[in-house]
C-alpha cells in the first residue's frame, strides 16, 4: 500500500474516532485556562476598567502594553514559571491521554466511550511514562550532539559567506534540520507506544528494541509517511492563517469569531495529532497482514 | 545703480568662498587601503587656528581605533563589564587577527620641527588609567597665542579592525569611520574636550575643512564624505586615488568595497515640494517664503547587489527626509549626500557621518514595514543632529540622540505613517499575518522610553550610564518621549518654532542642553526649566492615576431635627418613604486622583481631569498636582461614567497611561481579545511541548 493510501485510511479512521480529537482539545482548554488564570486576572485589573481596554478592542495598544511591561516586570519570573510549570505537567499529562488516543484508534469498535477512554490512558500510563523517561536522554543526545555538530558543519559554510543569501540559507537549513531531527525522534517514539498497545507488550526496552529493528528496515518509507502527515498540519495552519488575517477583530461578537476559529484550529491541531498516531498504527497493520499473508 | 548691482552680485559670490577660506580647521590627509594587510598608510597636515583668548600649551588628538587594541582599553573594558561574553552592540567577538590601532609614526611642526618625543597618551576620565590610548597630548614648543595658527604634520598608520563600532572590514567590504588622528575641541577657558573613547560615547569635533586622498584598488568602489574632485588611476600600482573636498564638517568617512554599485539622482527640491507646502512651513515659522526654500541635493546611493530591487526605496526614504528636515530644520547646506548600504557582516550599518552615512536592510524585507526608510530617516537626520547643531555626543548625547528620534518620529509619521511589525520567521517578513499589528515611533519609543526612567537621568555623561541599555533608552526613546511631551504642552506649532530657531541659531555650532532649554523658554514664552529639570535631570517618574470613581444617590437624612419650638425625628421608614416619593433622584459623586510617581509640574501647569455623567455631560476640573492626592466631589442629577486625568495625553512620559482612566462600568472585550490571543498561543505551545510526550 502507497503512504498516500496509507495517509487517506488514516484519515478515514481518525474522522470516525473524531470524539478523540474533540476530548484532546477539551482537555488542552481547560488546562491553559487554569494555566492563563492568573495573567488573565492581571490583565483584567489592569484594563478592565480603563480607556486601554477599549483601545486594545480595536487593536494592538502599544501604549498598554508597555503600561503593563512596566508595571509588572518585577514578577515576569513568576510568570515565565507559571507557564514553565504548566508546560511539564502538561507533558505528563499526555504522556498519560496518548494511551487513550492509541488505545482508541486500536479498538475494533467506531466509537469508544470515555470510561475505555481513560481505562486505556490508565492501562498505557506507566509503559508510556517509562518510554517518555527513556526518550529524554535520546531527545538531549539529538539537541545536545546532533544538532550542534550540524551546526558547526554549517556553520563553516555560513561563517565564509560573504553576501546576504547563502547566510540566511544556512540558517534556514540548520532550522530546517533541526525540525527534521525532531521528527524523527518523535516517529520512532510514537512507533514504540504503537507496538506496545498492540501487542500489549509491558516490556518497554525489548519494544523499543524490536521498533528499532522495524523502523531501521524501513526508515524512509515510514518517515515520508510521517512527513506526509505533518503536510496536513502544515496545510491546516496555512488555511487557518489565511482565514484568521481576514476577519475584522475590533467587535465584541467579532472577538468570539475570533476565539471559535481559534479554537477550531486547535482542535485541527488535536485531529493532526489523532491523525499521526492512526498514520502509524496502519502502517504497523500493514506489515502485519503482510507478514501474517507470507 | 548697475555697479551697484554687479557689486553685489559679486559679494553674493564671493562672501561664501570667504566664509569657507575662514574655517578655523584645516586637513588634507593622503590615505592608502592595503587590503592584503587590512592596514591604512596616511599623512595628515592639520592647520590650527587659536581663536580663543588663550594661550594653548599642548594639542590633544582623539585616536579612537586604539580602543579597539586590546581589552584593557576603556571601551573594551566597560563592553566586557557589561557582557561578559565579549560580544556588545550585536558587533562581532574580537577575534585574533581583528584587532585594530593607530600609531602616529612621527608628528612634527610645518617648519620641520619634530614633537614625535613629545606625545604621550592621556586619559581625562580616568586619571590612572594607563592603558588606554585613545587621547593623546602633543605639548607644544611654545604656547600657541590667540589668532595664530599651528601647522601641523603626522605620519601614521592603522590596522583596520575586523568590524566593531561601525568601523572596519568583513570580506573586501570596509567602513572606514574614525580613522584619522583627530584634534579635540577646544574650549575657552577650559582646555581640551578630548574625551576617551567610551562604549556607549560617540563623538565630538570641530567644524573644518578637509581634503582627503584615498587611493584603494582599482576594483574598489569608493564612498565618501564630500564632493569628488579628482581620481587618478595608477595602472601599474593597479590603484585609484579618489580626491574628496568638503567644508565646515567635522567628521570624515569613507567606504571602499568592490561590490557596491553606485547609483546617482538628484532631489529636485520644485518637484518635491508644492508651493503650498512653503507657504504653510513659512507661515507657520514665521519666516519669508525665501528663507523655508530648498536646494538641490545630489543624492549618491552605494547598494550591494543583493539589494538592488529596494532602490527606489531607499531614494524615497532620503527624498522624504531631505525634504521635511529641509522644510522644518534648514536647508540642507552640502550640495550632495551619500547614502551607504553597508558591506554584509561589516555591522556599520545605521551609524551617521557628515554629508555621508549607513542604512541597512535584509534581502527580504517586508513592504508593509517602515523598515529601512526609519534608519534612512534617522541617520541622515543626524546629518542635522550632530552633523550641523554639532553637540558634545559624550557629555549630552541626547541633544543629538533624543532630539533625532523625535525628530524621525515626525518625519515618518507624515511620509509613511504607521508601519508593520516585520515578525520576521528565518528571515522572511511574516507582515501578510501580522500585518494588522502596527505601530508608530512615538508609541514604541514611549514604551521603551518608560522602563529606563529609574536608571539614570536623559542628561548625563555617556559613560555614566548603568548600562548600556539605560543609556540607549533614556537618551533615544526616553528623550523623545519627553520631546513629543514637550510638544505637546507647548504646541505642535511652538514646538516646530523652538526647532527652527534653536537649529537655524546654534547651525555650525555646538549647542548644549542649556542652549536648548533657553531656545524652548524664549520661543515658547514661557518658563520651562521645571519640565526639564524633572524629566531630563532626574530619575522622577511621572504617573498620575484616577484611584477611585463612584456616585451614590444622596437619600433622606435620619435623625433628631431641630424644628419650630420641638425636636423632629426622621425614621428610616419616613426616610425610605420621602426617598420613594422622589423623582429625580440626585448623586452626589467624588473622583480621586494620586499622583504616584515623584515628577510635578511646574507653577501655572494644570492637569486636566474630565467627569462624564450617565446624561452626557462632563465636567472638566484642574489640579496643579503637587499632593499625593486630591479629590472632586459633585451633586448632579446623573452618575459619573468615567473620570479621566490627562485626556489628551499631553503627558506621554506617564509611565502608565492605563490608570489615567477609570470607567464604572467594566469594559472586558478588549481584555478577552487579547486574553483570547494569549490563550491561544499558549495552547499552541503545549501542544508543541506535547510532542515530547
Amino acid at each position: 500500500m502507497g503512504n498516500f493510501k496509507i495517509v487517506f485510511k488514516a484519515m478515514v479512521l481518525s474522522l470516525q474516532k473524531r470524539r478523540l480529537a474533540v476530548r484532546l482539545w477539551a482537555v488542552n482548554l481547560i488546562f491553559t485556562f487554569f494555566a492563563l488564570g492568573p495573567i488573565f486576572f492581571l490583565m483584567m485589573k489592569h484594563m478592565s476598567h480603563s480607556f486601554s481596554g477599549e483601545r486594545a478592542l480595536q487593536r494592538l495598544d502599544i501604549f498598554w502594553l508597555g503600561d503593563f511591561v512596566y508595571r509588572y516586570m518585577n514578577i515576569a519570573p513568576a510568570l515565565t514559571g507559571l507557564i514553565v510549570l504548566a508546560a511539564i505537567l502538561y507533558l505528563l499529562l499526555s504522556v498519560f491521554l496518548n494511551g487513550g488516543v492509541i488505545g482508541a484508534l486500536n479498538r475494533p469498535e467506531a466509537k469508544t466511550s470515555l470510561a475505555d477512554f481513560f481505562h486505556d490512558c490508565g492501562l498505557y500510563f506507566w509503559r508510556f511514562f517509562r518510554l517518555f523517561l527513556l526518550s529524554i536522554p535520546v531527545y538531549l543526545i539529538f539537541l545536545a550532539i546532533f544538532f550542534p555538530l550540524l551546526r558547526v558543519s554549517l556553520g563553516i559554510i555560513s561563517r565564509r559567506a560573504t553576501t546576504e543569501w547563502p547566510a540566511l540559507i544556512v540558517s534556514n537549513l540548520h532550522m530546517l534540520a533541526l525540525v527534521l531531527l525532531l521528527t524523527v525522534v518523535a516517529m520512532f517514539f510514537d512507533y514504540v507506544k504503537i507496538g506496545l498497545v498492540t501487542c500489549g507488550s509491558n516490556r518497554v526496552l525489548k519494544e523499543t528494541w524490536l521498533t528499532l529493528k522495524f523502523i531501521g528496515r524501513r526508515f524512509f518509507k515510514a518517515w515520508s509517511l510521517y512527513l506526509l502527515a505533518g503536510l496536513v498540519f502544515v496545510a491546516l495552519t496555512f488555511f487557518y492563517l489565511e482565514i484568521a488575517r481576514i476577519l475584522p477583530k475590533n467587535r465584541p461578537l467579532l472577538v468570539l469569531l475570533v476565539f471559535l476559529w481559534q479554537q477550531a484550529y486547535i482542535l485541527c491541531r488535536q485531529w493532526s495529532k489523532v491523525l499521526f498516531f492512526a498514520t502509524e498504527l496502519e502502517f504497523v497493520r500493514q506489515y502485519e497482514k503482510t507478514a501474517k499473508s507470507t | 545703480m548697475k555697479k551697484l548691482l554687479i557689486f553685489l552680485v559679486f559679494l553674493a559670490l564671493v562672501l561664501p568662498i570667504a566664509a569657507q577660506v575662514a574655517d578655523p580647521i584645516q586637513y588634507e590627509i593622503w590615505v592608502s587601503l592595503d587590503p592584503a594587510q587590512k592596514m591604512l598608510q596616511g599623512r595628515e597636515t592639520i592647520s590650527w587656528t587659536n581663536t580663543s583668548r588663550d594661550a594653548i600649551p599642548d594639542f590633544w588628538f582623539h585616536l579612537y581605533w586604539n580602543a579597539f587594541k586590546n581589552e584593557k582599553s576603556t571601551l573594551m573594558t566597560e563592553a566586557l563589564r557589561d557582557e561578559p561574553s565579549g560580544t556588545f552592540h550585536g558587533d562581532t567577538v574580537v577575534k585574533d587577527g581583528g584587532w585594530g590601532w593607530i600609531d602616529v609614526e612621527k608628528i612634527g611642526l610645518a617648519d620641520g620641527t619634530d614633537l614625535t618625543a613629545a606625545m604621550e597618551f592621556m586619559t581625562p576620565d580616568e586619571p590612572g588609567n594607563r592603558d588606554d590610548q585613545t587621547v593623546m597630548r602633543v605639548t607644544l614648543p611654545k604656547p600657541l597665542l590667540p589668532g595664530e595658527t599651528l601647522k601641523l604634520e603626522l605620519n601614521f598608520k592603522a590596522k583596520v579592525p575586523r568590524t566593531i563600532r561601525r568601523s572596519g572590514y568583513y570580506h573586501n567590504g570596509y567602513f572606514i569611520g574614525q580613522w584619522f588622528p583627530k584634534p579635540g575641541v577646544y574650549q575657552e577657558g577650559k582646555g581640551w574636550n578630548c574625551h576617551q573613547y567610551h562604549l556607549n560615547s560617540e563623538f565630538f569635533a570641530d567644524f573644518a575643512r578637509f581634503k582627503v586622498h584615498i587611493t584603494v584598488p582599482a576594483a574598489y568602489v569608493v564612498g565618501s564624505a564630500g564632493k569628488e574632485t579628482a581620481r587618478r588611476s595608477d595602472s601599474g600600482r593597479k590603484t585609484s586615488t579618489y580626491t574628496y573636498e568638503q567644508d565646515r564638517i567635522h567628521d570624515f568617512a569613507w567606504t571602499a568595497d568592490p561590490d557596491y554599485i553606485k547609483i546617482e539622482r538628484d532631489f529636485v527640491a520644485a518637484a518635491e515640494v508644492s508651493p503650498a507646502e512653503y507657504r504653510e512651513v513659512a507661515g507657520t515659522l514665521r519666516l519669508p517664503l525665501e528663507a523655508v526654500k530648498l536646494p538641490d541635493v545630489k543624492m549618491i546611493l552605494l547598494i550591494n547587489p543583493e539589494h538592488r530591487s529596494q532602490v527606489d526605496r531607499h531614494f524615497k526614504a532620503l527624498r522624504m527626509a531631505l525634504k521635511y528636515y529641509g522644510l522644518w530644520y534648514g536647508p540642507y547646506p552640502y550640495a550632495q549626500v551619500t547614502l551607504v548600504d553597508p558591506p554584509f557582516r561589516s555591522g556599520s550599518g545605521g551609524m551617521e557621518y557628515q554629508t555621508i552615512f549607513t542604512a541597512g536592510t535584509q534581502v527580504l524585507p517586508s513592504p508593509q514595514a517602515n523598515h529601512p526608510e526609519t534608519v534612512i530617516v534617522h541617520e541622515f537626520g543626524h546629518g542635522y543632529w550632530y552633523g550641523l547643531s554639532a553637540s558634545n555626543e559624550f557629555e549630552e548625547a541626547w541633544l543629538d540622540e533624543g532630539i533625532n528620534t523625535y525628530s524621525t518620529g515626525k518625519v515618518i509619521a507624515k511620509a509613511y505613517g504607521a508601519g508593520a511589525i516585520p515578525l520576521p520567521l528565518f528571515g522572511i517578513p511574516l507582515t501578510r499575518y501580522s500585518g494588522s499589528l502596527k505601530y508608530t515611533d512615538l508609541e514604541l519609543d514611549r514604551v521603551a522610553g518608560i522602563q529606563a526612567v529609574r536608571y539614570d537621568p536623559v542628561v548625563n555623561a555617556s559613560w555614566k550610564f548603568y548600562d548600556s541599555m539605560s543609556y540607549a533608552l533614556n537618551v533615544y526613546m526616553r528623550a523623545g518621549t519627553c520631546m513629543n511631551t514637550l510638544e505637546n504642552l507647548i504646541g505642535k506649532e511652538a514646538m516646530l518654532r523652538v526647532m527652527r530657531t534653536f537649529h537655524d541659531r546654534f547651525r555650525f555650532k555646538h549647542p548644549a542642553s542649556a542652549d536648548f532649554i533657553a531656545t524652548v523658554n524664549e520661543v515658547s514664552g514661557r518658563d520651562l526649566n521645571w519640565f526639564f529639570d524633572e524629566l531630563f535631570f532626574s530619575t522622577r517618574e511621572w504617573d498620575y492615576a484616577v484611584d477611585s470613581v463612584n456616585s451614590h444617590e444622596i437619600k433622606t437624612s435620619r435623625g433628631i431635627f431641630d424644628g419650630k419650638g420641638k425636636k423632629d425625628e426622621v425614621t428610616t421608614r419616613a426616610a425610605r418613604e420621602l426617598d420613594r416619593k422622589n423623582k429625580k433622584p440626585v448623586y452626589r459623586s467624588l473622583v480621586r486622583i494620586r499622583r504616584l510617581g515623584d515628577a510635578r509640574p511646574g507653577p501655572g501647569v494644570l492637569l486636566k481631569i474630565i467627569t462624564a455623567f450617565e446624561d452626557g455631560s462632563q465636567k472638566i476640573n484642574y489640579w496643579d498636582g503637587q499632593g499625593s492626592w486630591t479629590e472632586f466631589a459633585c451633586t448632579g442629577p446623573s452618575k459619573i461614567t468615567y473620570a479621566q486625568i490627562d485626556p489628551d495625553h499631553v503627558f506621554l512620559v506617564d509611565s502608565d497611561l492605563s490608570n489615567n482612566s477609570y470607567t464604572v462600568k467594566a469594559n472586558m472585550a478588549g481584555t478577552l481579545r487579547w486574553t483570547g490571543k494569549l490563550l491561544f498561543w499558549i495552547q499552541n505551545l503545549l501542544q508543541f511541548v506535547s510532542t515530547l510526550s
